[in-house]
C-alpha cells in the first residue's frame, strides 16, 4: 500500500464561509434557547413532570451514540487491521469527538441548573450511571485525542494500535453506559431491559457510519478531492449491516417484550395505538431508517454516490426517530404503580402524557449538530485530516469494480 | 460534599456510645425529640402508614395542608406544578372495585432515585427520610425517570415566597420530605397525618417504624398492610391498609 | 553576578506588592464602599473580621450539617443570619436582599453571584413561623414517645427507658427492615 498523503482544506471559499456560517447561526440560536429556557425556566418548553426528558435528550442521546460509533473506521484500521480503512481513521477519530461534544453541549444545557456545571464535575456518586458516564465521556475525548496524536506524530505512529485498542475498548464501554442509563430504569416498562445496552451499541455503528459517510463524502465532493468506488462502496455495505443488525436487536427486544404478559400494555402502545409514537415508529424508525437504507445499501440500488447520501441520510433521521420512540415514547407510556388497576389523579396517573417539543428545545437539539460540524469544518481547515486521494487507485491497487458494465463517476476518475 | 466520614462516625459513635454508657437518661432523650446539635440517627426510621378504608372521597385536606406547610402554591399549569402529595383513585378493572388514597415519596430504604443521582443530590439522612439537596442538584431529573411511584416534581419556573422551612426554587427536583423540619423539630407528626386527624378521619398515621411501642409499629405488627410495587422490593417507608 | 540577581529579585518583588496593593490604596481613597446596613442585636455570632472573610465557609458547613445529618443549630443557620440582618427594602418590607440590603448591597459591590435566595426566604422569620407550621400540630397526637424529655413524668420515663434500652440492646427494632424484605 501507498503511503498516504494528507492535507488541510483551504477554507478560502465562499462555500466554506457560508457553511462556517450556517453551522456557527444553528450553534448560536441554540445557546440563545438555552439562555431563555435558563431564565423562564422548563416550563417555556414542553418538558413537563410526566415527560422530563424532551426533544434536547434525544438529540443529545443521538449523538453520543453516533460519537461512538463514528470512531468505528478508525478501530477497523487500527486493531483489526484492515488497510483500506487506514486513510479514514483521522476523520473517524475527529467526528467522534465532534459529536460527542455536540451532544453533551446540548444535555448539560438542558439541565435545570447548567451554572452548576462545577458541581456535576465535582460531586460524584459512583453508584450512578450518569455519574459514570461524566468520567466515560471525559476518558474518551482523552483516549481519542492521544489516538489521533499517535496517528498524526510520525514518531509516534507506532503506538497507533495500542491507542487505537483502548479507544476502542473505552467506546464499547461509553456506549454500553449510555444505553445503561435507559436499561437500569426498573420501573419504567419501555426501559427496563438489558439488552438496551448492546442495543444502543449496535445503534452507534449505523448512526456513526452514516454521519460519518455524509461528511466524507460531501466534504471530498466539495473540495473536489477523489473519492472512488473501493471506499464508498465498501462503506455503503457496511452501513447495511448495521442496520440490518439494528433492525434485528428491535425485533428481539419487542418478541422478548410480547413474550411477558407484564409489558403487552407498552407493546400494543408502540407497536398499535400509540398514535405519533406508532406511527414515528413504523414510518420513521422501521421505514426510512430501516428498511429502505438497508434496500439501498445492500443492493445495486444504491449505488450511485446520491443513493449513497440518501441512505445515510435516511439512517440519520431513523435513528432520531428511533431515539424519540425511545425516549419520549417510553416516557409518554404512564408508570404502572398498581398492576391490574386502572389509575386516576390531578397527576396525570395511568394517563398517557401528551408532549409538544416547544421551539426553544428544537433550537437547542439542533445546536448540538450545529456544534458538531462546526468543530469538523473548522479542524479540517487547521489540521490535515483528509487524504489528497482516496481515488481507488490509492486506497486499494487491486480494487476491481464488480459490475464492469456501470462506470460511474469516480470509476473514470481512477482511470485518468 | 463537605461532611467527611468522620462526622457521620462522629454522630454515629456519639449515639452508640449513648447508648452503651448511659443507657436510661440518654435513651428517653433519643427517643424524644432530638437536641438541635444531635445529627439523625439510624435508631429511627421515619413512616407513614395510609388505611385506604378510611380515606374519605372528595377529602383533600391532607394535600392542602402539604401545600401551604411547604408553600407550594404554584397554579395554572397543571402538567408542570409541583405535586408532592397526590390523591390517587385505582379501580380494579375486573370488578369495577374503586380506591382513593394519597400518594407521595415511599421514603424507600433502597431509593433508586438515590442511586442514579449524579452528584448525590438525592439521598437518603440515616433516620430513612429520602431528600433531595437542592444545593447541589444540578437538575437532570434522572431521578424522575428512575422513582418508580412519580413522587417527584420539578420546579419548571421561577419561585417566590418560598416558605422558611420549605426552601425550594427553579431548576432543581423536590418531593415530600416527610416534614423533615417538624421531625426534626419534634412535632412528631407530619401536615398531612395532622391535617387527616384534624377532620377526624385519622387515615395517615406517623411514626418511627423501628420503635416497636409506636403506634404505627403497633398497628402494623396487628394487621395486615402493603406497600405499592412490593416487587421492586424497596422496603418503603410508607406502608397502605387496605389496599386490594 | 548574584548581586544584580538579588536586586532584580527584589525590584520584582516589590512591583508584584505594589501591584497588589495598589488597588487596596485606591479603594481607600475614592471608590464608594458599599453601605452596609447595620443589623439588629449587638454582635454577630462570630467576629465582624472573622464574618468579613468567611460567612461563605460558614454558612456552607452548617448547609451539610443541617442538610445531611438534620443538625439544627441556630448559631450558624442562615435564618438567623437573616432574622439579624434583615433591613426595610424600599418596598417597606423586611429583606437581606434589595439595593440597600445586608447581603446584596455588597456582593453587588464585590460582585458575587449569590445563590441562596432562588430556594430560601430572603426575609426574617416572623413570630408566627417560628410556632409550629401548621395549626393543630401538637405532640399528643402520637402519644407519649415524641415530648420531650423533660416533660415526661417519672413513670413514662422509666417506661421508655426499659422500652428502649430493649429494643437497641437485642435489635428488635430492626424487625422492619430486615422481614419486609425477605418475607415479601
Amino acid at each position: 500500500m501507498k503511503a498516504v498523503h494528507y492535507s488541510v482544506i483551504q477554507g478560502k471559499s465562499f462555500g466554506y464561509i457560508l457553511l462556517l456560517g450556517i453551522f456557527g447561526a444553528i450553534t448560536a440560536f441554540g445557546f440563545g434557547a438555552a439562555l431563555y429556557m435558563e431564565h423562564n425556566g422548563h416550563i417555556v418548553t414542553g418538558m413537563n413532570n410526566q415527560i422530563v426528558w424532551g426533544l434536547p435528550h434525544v438529540f443529545a442521546v443521538f449523538l453520543i451514540v453516533a460519537a461512538s460509533g463514528a470512531l468505528n473506521v478508525a478501530s477497523m484500521a487500527s486493531v483489526f487491521g484492515r488497510a483500506l480503512y487506514k486513510p479514514l481513521a483521522r476523520l473517524s477519530g475527529l467526528l467522534a469527538i465532534a459529536l460527542l461534544a455536540g451532544g453533551l453541549a446540548v444535555l448539560l444545557l438542558d439541565l435545570g441548573r447548567p451554572d452548576r456545571l462545577i458541581i456535576a464535575m465535582t460531586y460524584y456518586n459512583f453508584k450512578s450511571i450518569f455519574a459514570l458516564n461524566i468520567i466515560l465521556y471525559s476518558g474518551f475525548f482523552l483516549l481519542v485525542g492521544i489516538y489521533l496524536w499517535m496517528m498524526f506524530e510520525r514518531r509516534m505512529n507506532p503506538f497507533t494500535k495500542v491507542a487505537g485498542f483502548f479507544a476502542f475498548i473505552w467506546r464499547l464501554i461509553l456506549t454500553t453506559g449510555t444505553g445503561s442509563i435507559f436499561g437500569f430504569l426498573v420501573a419504567r416498562q419501555a426501559y427496563d431491559a438489558a439488552i438496551m445496552a448492546p442495543l444502543f451499541i449496535i445503534m452507534s455503528f449505523a448512526f456513526g457510519l452514516a454521519i460519518f459517510l455524509l461528511v466524507l463524502i460531501s466534504s471530498y465532493a466539495w473540495t473536489h478531492r477523489e473519492i472512488g468506488d473501493a471506499v464508498v462502496e465498501r462503506l455503503r455495505k457496511l452501513l447495511g449491516i448495521f442496520v440490518a443488525s439494528v433492525l434485528y436487536f428491535v425485533l428481539v427486544y419487542h418478541l422478548t417484550n410480547l413474550y411477558v404478559t407484564e409489558h403487552h400494555g407498552i407493546e400494543r402502545f408502540i407497536l398499535l395505538d400509540g398514535g405519533i409514537y406508532t406511527e414515528i415508529f413504523w414510518m420513521g424508525q422501521i421505514l426510512i431508517g430501516g428498511l429502505i437504507p438497508l434496500l439501498l445499501c445492500l443492493t445495486p440500488l444504491g449505488r450511485s454516490r446520491p443513493m449513497v447520501l440518501l441512505a445515510a441520510v435516511l439512517v440519520i433521521l431513523g435513528g432520531l426517530a428511533q431515539v424519540y420512540v425511545i425516549i419520549i415514547g417510553g416516557q409518554a407510556f404512564p408508570l404502572e404503580l398498581f398492576p391490574g388497576k386502572g389509575v386516576s389523579s390531578s397527576f396525570f396517573d395511568g394517563q398517557i402524557t401528551f408532549y409538544q417539543p416547544s421551539i426553544p428545545e428544537m433550537f437547542l437539539g439542533f445546536s448540538g449538530i450545529g456544534i458538531t460540524l462546526l468543530i469538523t469544518t473548522f479542524a479540517i481547515k487547521v489540521l490535515p485530516f483528509l487524504p489528497n486521494s482516496l481515488a481507488n487507485k490509492d486506497v486499494d491497487p487491486h480494487f476491481t469494480d464488480q459490475s464492469k458494465g456501470d462506470s460511474g463517476p469516480s470509476a473514470e476518475a481512477a482511470t485518468a | 460534599m463537605s461532611i467527611g466520614r468522620r462526622d457521620f462516625l462522629k454522630a454515629s459513635a456519639i449515639a452508640t456510645t449513648a447508648t452503651a454508657f448511659a443507657p436510661g437518661i440518654n435513651l428517653i432523650e433519643l427517643a424524644a425529640a432530638r437536641n438541635p446539635e444531635q445529627a439523625a440517627t439510624a435508631i429511627h426510621r421515619w413512616g407513614l402508614l395510609i388505611d385506604v378504608n378510611k380515606c374519605v372521597k372528595g377529602c383533600t385536606a391532607c394535600v392542602d395542608a402539604c401545600f401551604i406547610e411547604n408553600g407550594i402554591n404554584e397554579k395554572g399549569s397543571p402538567t408542570t406544578d409541583a405535586q408532592w402529595i397526590r390523591k390517587v383513585t385505582t379501580k380494579d378493572k375486573a370488578t369495577g372495585h374503586e380506591q382513593i388514597f394519597p400518594v407521595m415519596c415511599q421514603h424507600c430504604e433502597h431509593p433508586p432515585c438515590v442511586d442514579v443521582c449524579p452528584t448525590g443530590a438525592s439521598f437518603k439522612r440515616k433516620d430513612g427520610i429520602v431528600l433531595v439537596d437542592k444545593h447541589i442538584c444540578i437538575g437532570c431529573r434522572y431521578c424522575m425517570m428512575a422513582c418508580p411511584y412519580k413522587a417527584r416534581s420539578f420546579v419548571h419556573q421561577t419561585l417566590t415566597g418560598q416558605n422558611h422551612n420549605a426552601p425550594r426554587g427553579k431548576g432543581t427536583v423536590e418531593s415530600c420530605t416527610l416534614c423533615v423540619h417538624k421531625i426534626d423539630r419534634g412535632d412528631g407528626i407530619t401536615a398531612c397525618a395532622d391535617a387527616c386527624a384534624g377532620e377526624n378521619h385519622k387515615a395517615i398515621i406517623f411514626g418511627d417504624l423501628k420503635d416497636p411501642r409506636s403506634e404505627i409499629s403497633r398497628q402494623l405488627k396487628a394487621q395486615a398492610s402493603s406497600q405499592i410495587r412490593a416487587d421492586f422490593n424497596l422496603n418503603t417507608g410508607v406502608r397502605y391498609r387496605g389496599l386490594s | 553576578m548574584t548581586h544584580l540577581l538579588l536586586m532584580m529579585q527584589r525590584l520584582a518583588g516589590s512591583l508584584v506588592a505594589i501591584a497588589l496593593l495598589s488597588p487596596l490604596v485606591i479603594a481607600d481613597s475614592s471608590a464608594p464602599k458599599p453601605e452596609i446596613p447595620k443589623a439588629a442585636g449587638d454582635q454577630c455570632v462570630e467576629d465582624t473580621d472573622y464574618m468579613r472573610r468567611n460567612h461563605m465557609k460558614v454558612i456552607l458547613h452548617q448547609r451539610d450539617e443541617t442538610m445531611r445529618l438534620g443538625i439544627r443549630t441556630k448559631k450558624h443557620s442562615l435564618k438567623n443570619c437573616i432574622n439579624c440582618h434583615a433591613t426595610k427594602t424600599e418596598a417597606g418590607k423586611l429583606s437581606v436582599l434589595g439595593e440597600k440590603g445586608f447581603c446584596q448591597s455588597c456582593h453587588t459591590y464585590a460582585s458575587v453571584t449569590m445563590d441562596c435566595f432562588s430556594c430560601h426566604s430572603s426575609a426574617p422569620e416572623k413570630d408566627t413561623d417560628l410556632k409550629l407550621g401548621t395549626k393543630r400540630a401538637s405532640p399528643h397526637h402520637t402519644g407519649l414517645a415524641y415530648k420531650r424529655a423533660s416533660d415526661l413524668s417519672e413513670k413514662e420515663r422509666k417506661f421508655l427507658s426499659k422500652a428502649v434500652s430493649m429494643n437497641t440492646g437485642q435489635k428488635q427494632n430492626s424487625k422492619i427492615t430486615d422481614n419486609s424484605r425477605s418475607g415479601q
